[in-house]
């Protein structure tokens, strides 16, 4: 009996091919364990968060702020784990001291050429326009653009992170409103030329009440005011006003000089005067006196012999007169005679006596001269 | 013990379908409040009352077929959605252009949570809301106050503030009935003039300018012929004094040689003659040329001394 050979070919290939699909099934088993244990980790590992020393860093459990009361606020400058989301979340808020500034009254200066660019300065006054144009009005009723700036420190990150959807839309309006009310109590001049220091703390101490009573985690350190003009188109009658100050001031210490100078010149004649007058009581008390006392010598020679007395004294006067003559000129005329006496070189004049002496006369004073 | 075994060799898929189910279950069973959020929760689509109720932040339980509505419960800013800067007339008649802004958040009350999610729903709705209640009575204050009390020289008549309160408590009000809104803050950003008007302010700027730049210049020319004057004037003051001062010391010294004099009249004769003597000794001080008969005395001398020889010798 003749056996027919089995074909064995296609139950191998079922074989080969079941036993593939094991195969690869047990690897894709292998892997996705493999995947599980890489996700588990990794969803761990992502809970770890640095908190930077110049932040705050709160954290949330099912959206709830973990940690007691006061205690909310997670060490900066460390390393710390929180669950990842959906069940955690870190907030981070600055601890770096915050800065504003504000142009929300100042004028559109775009198509000047940027804020680099000087106003330009003109006498046609055109209008400003609502909405572009920024400007504060003074108690003056003057229009005043002006830039300013707030710095602040966030000092109860809590209060600042549940208190405001957009904290820095509403410390801005809440600075804005604040400047704006000021000035309406403000000269245009006191905020420009006379004393802007003075408001700009007035404005900090009026934004510092302000955030107090809003209490929304700020502290108010420091605030700017910037540039500050009146509108374009009018600086330059202001630019006049500071000219006029300055020909004012430089009239006004003209004239302070002026009579500083003449006061204290006429203190000199003055005092000269009084020195004159003494010098002049001095000498002619003395000369008198002098005469007297010659006189009571003479009398008592003259009382005996009167023209030996006269001829004594008229030699002495000879001798005296003569002791300073330079040149005698005797002509050849013999009825004349000349005498040159008493020669002076001429000497420096003083400038301050002169000045001193017109001032005194250009005040009319009759200077009394002694005899 | 084999089949236990398959079983545990397939933890990978088990796990992942676990996981999964958990997931879905949790999302379908809790639902998370967060700190800066009000929720409240919905049975189909509609707030029941045992579930209308402040809500905690963390996780809470639901049942599959409720859903939760929530919204932000922090202060969130604005000056309206529209018309943020409006013209409006003062009450003396003057145009102004102002704008408002304020600050809002839904009230912490259940009611108030369930009032705004009922009438408003949405924070676009709200705004909306809002805005019409700011411009109405915004218009409404600004309207009733004078002008001189929004900016004014006398510092205290201005009423900023007392508008803001105003504006403030209208506001607030409504907010609070109609929508339960509580309204935090009330402030005025910007206070000016229609665009036009502008025109002519800084036109009045620019004249006052010019006369206070000559008021300026006068008032200097004024002070300095002021001090000038007076400074002469304390010039002829201080000499005149001077003077009086001097004559005094000199009619002393006068007085006093005077009595000095009354020793001459002994013998006035000789007097005479001392009195010549001095006289020439002063004029033959200065500086000079003289020219002088020589037989006249004293120069007689100069031409023959026996000519001044006394007779009687």
């Amino acid at each position: 009996m003749a056996t027919t050979p089995v074909d064995n070919t296609h139950d191998n290939e079922i074989g080969e091919g079941a036993a593939a699909l094991v195969k690869t099934t047990k690897l894709m088993i292998v892997m996705l364990r493999i995947a599980i244990a890489v996700l588990l980790i990794a969803y761990i590992l992502s809970g770890f968060f640095y908190v930077e020393p110049t932040e705050y860093a709160l954290v949330l459990r099912f959206g709830k702020i973990s940690g007691t009361a006061g205690e909310e606020i997670v060490e900066s400058g460390s390393w710390q784990w929180t669950w990842p989301k959906p069940i955690g979340e870190v907030v981070r808020i600055p601890k770096k001291t915050q800065s504003l500034s504000t142009d929300y009254f100042y004028f559109n200066d775009e198509y000047l050429g940027g804020p680099e660019s000087k106003p330009v300065l003109s006498d046609s006054a055109g209008p400003l326009v609502t909405g572009t144009d920024g400007y504060l009005l003074t108690k003056d009723e003057n229009i005043l653009h002006a830039k300013w700036g707030l710095t602040y420190d966030i000092v109860d990150p809590v209060i600042f992170y549940t208190s405001q959807v957009d904290a820095d839309a509403t410390i801005r309006r809440i600075f804005e409103s604040t400047i704006l009310k000021r000035i309406a109590r403000t000269a245009i001049d006191q905020a420009l030329y006379a004393d802007p220091d003075d408001l700009r703390k007035k404005v900090k101490r009026d934004t510092l009440k302000a955030f107090e009573k809003l209490n929304i985690g700020i502290k108010v350190k420091f605030v700017n005011f910037g540039e500050s003009t009146p509108p374009r188109s009018s600086v330059l009658a202001f630019y006049e006003v500071q000219k006029s100050e300055h020909v004012k001031q430089t009239l006004i210490l003209e004239a302070e000089t002026y009579r500083n100078t003449t006061t204290q010149s006429a203190k000199g004649l003055a005092k000269r005067r009084q020195a004159e007058a003494e010098a002049y009581a001095s000498e002619l008390v003395s000369s008198v006196q002098a005469e007297a006392q010659y006189f009571n010598q003479l009398l008592e020679q003259y009382q005996k012999k009167p023209d030996i007395a006269i001829r004594n004294l008229i030699s002495i006067t000879r001798q005296h007169v003569m002791q300073d003559a330079e040149k005698i000129l005797l002509p050849a005329s013999p009825g004349e005679i000349r005498i040159r006496l008493n020669r002076v070189k001429p000497t420096v004049t003083d400038d301050t006596t002169t000045a001193a002496a017109a001032a005194a006369a250009a005040a009319g004073s009759s200077g009394h001269r002694p005899h | 013990m084999a089949e236990d075994k398959r079983v545990f060799q397939h933890w990978p898929v088990i796990l992942m379908v676990l996981i999964v189910a958990a997931i879905f279950l949790i999302k379908m069973l809790t639902y998370q409040v967060d700190t800066t959020e009000y929720a409240i929760v919905l049975r189909f689509g509609e707030p029941q009352a045992e579930t209308v109720r402040p809500r905690a932040p963390g996780l809470h339980f639901k049942l599959p077929w409720e859903t939760v509505w929530r919204q932000d419960n922090r202060v969130q800013c604005f000056e309206g959605n529209m018309g943020e800067f409006e013209e409006i007339m003062t009450a003396d008649g003057k145009n102004i252009v102002v704008s408002v802004f304020i600050g809002w958040k839904i009230g912490s009350a259940a009611e108030d949570q369930l009032m705004f999610m009922e009438k408003l729903g949405d924070l676009t709705t709200a705004t909306d809301q809002l805005t019409e209640l700011l411009r109405t009575y915004r218009s409404g204050v600004f309207g009733t106050v004078n002008f001189n009390t929004l900016v004014n020289i006398d510092e205290e008549k201005v009423k900023l503030d007392q508008v803001e309160d105003e504006i403030h408590a209208a506001i607030s009000n409504n907010a609070k009935a109609l929508y339960g809104i509580d309204v935090e803050f009330v402030g005025i950003r910007h206070l000016g003039f229609p665009d036009n008007v502008t025109t002519d302010v800084i036109k009045r700027m620019q004249a006052e300018r010019q006369t206070k730049s000559a008021a300026t210049k006068a008032e200097g020319e004024a002070k300095a012929m002021a001090i000038r004057s007076q400074a002469d004037l304390d010039v002829r003051k201080q000499m005149a004094d001077a003077e009086v001062a001097a004559k005094a010391i000199e009619a002393a010294a006068e007085t006093e040689v005077a009595s000095l004099y009354a020793d001459f009249e002994a013998q006035p004769e000789l007097a005479k003659l001392l009195l010549r003597r001095e006289t020439a000794k002063k004029i033959a001080a200065n500086e000079m040329i003289i020219i002088m008969d020589a037989n006249e005395e004293p120069w007689i001398m100069f031409q023959n001394d026996t000519d001044n020889q006394p007779e009687d010798e």
